[in-house]
């Protein structure tokens, strides 16, 4: 004999109404660094000269950005042995082309140690936090036969130069 | 008793933008390519003016010229028959109680054998040596006035004799 119970089983889901608030602040933190971007040309050719005359004021441009608005930032230009001065434009055999960078505005790019021409010194530029762009002027001076002696010291040897301009800005 | 609270959280955004002076820099390089053509370039040497004073006996003097060429650059120097030539001979020139003449030669070589006339075999040729190391090299010219070229029937008379020649290089 079989008995069957069945047992029914009902849930309540009780949603009571009470009304209130209550309020609890939560605190964001976002920290702005001093910052900055920097976008050089790829490449640029210097262009083709004869005999070591100085050549004429090339301008080169770069896009930077630097933030937040009033910081400032040193922009230095070139290379050397350690304190940015001349540009190294590259070299054959003993023959190095040598040349200079002059800050912007200085159309006609003649070197003035750490004044128009960047030398050891450098630029300054205002952060504005919004993309901008910079215009310096590079000219080849002539030829040495070491890296660090004076441009036109030496004789160029006919060929193509390639050499880099590294660009730097401090914040 | 179930108590229930529905909280209603006000979450109040306190944004503090913080400018913190981190240091830093950023880096670019661009590389550059400048080309020297072939080129030459020549500057008399310091014996500039060929001097030399006739007493009736065959004499000769030299002078140089200073080439500046690429290496490996062709070059030719030519020269012409100054200003008072008469036919293939070059003739220095004084106005001393009529127009008088003393004619003189030129060759490239210091044993007269090649002699630069003035219409035909004019010329040096060469190939330019400049490096950065060996910078110019030295064309001689020789100059020689012969007793066999003074006309005995021509009275010239003692002065002080000039020409003016022009020498081309070429490349």
């Amino acid at each position: 004999m079989k008995v069957m119970i069945t047992i029914t089983i009902y849930l309540m889901l009780c949603i009571p109404a009470f009304a209130g608030s209550t309020t609890t602040n939560m605190t964001v933190n976002l920290t702005g660094n001093s910052y900055c971007t920097l976008n050089v040309p790829t490449s640029i050719d210097l262009g083709t000269y004869t005999a070591q005359p100085m050549g004429a004021s090339i301008p080169v441009s770069f896009d930077y950005e630097c933030g937040w608005s009033g910081t400032t930032a040193a922009v230095n230009i070139g290379t050397s042995n350690g304190t940015y001065n001349t540009l190294r434009l590259g070299n054959i055999g003993s023959s190095y082309l040598i040349g200079w960078a002059c800050k912007p505005g200085n159309t006609d790019c003649v070197y003035s140690y750490n004044l128009t021409s960047f030398g050891a010194g450098s630029y300054t530029i205002t952060g504005t936090a919004s993309p901008q762009t910079l215009t310096y002027y590079v000219r080849f001076n002539g030829c040495a036969t070491t890296v660090t002696s004076a441009p036109g010291s030496g004789v160029c040897e006919a060929g193509v130069y390639n050499g880099a301009i590294d660009t730097k800005i401090t914040f | 008793m179930v108590k229930s609270f529905i909280k209603n959280i006000v979450i109040m955004l306190c944004l503090l933008l913080c400018r913190n002076a981190i240091a830093g820099t950023v880096n670019g390089t661009t590389t550059t390519t400048t080309t020297i053509a072939q080129y030459c370039t020549a500057t008399i040497g310091s014996g500039a003016t060929l001097s030399l004073a006739y007493s009736g006996d065959d004499s000769s003097t030299s002078t140089y010229v200073d080439i500046q060429c690429s290496n490996g650059t062709p070059w030719v120097i030519s020269v012409d028959g100054g200003t008072h030539a008469l036919g293939e001979l070059r003739r220095a020139y004084v106005n001393s109680s009529g127009d008088r003449y003393v004619p003189y030669r030129l060759y490239s070589d210091v044993n007269g054998s090649n002699e630069l006339q003035i219409t035909t075999n004019n010329t040096i040729n060469g190939i330019g040596v400049a490096t950065a190391a060996t910078a110019s090299q030295k064309v001689y010219l020789y100059m020689k006035v012969l007793h066999s070229d003074i006309n005995p029937s021509v009275l010239f008379g003692v002065g002080y004799y000039t020409d003016t020649i022009t020498v081309n290089l070429f490349f």
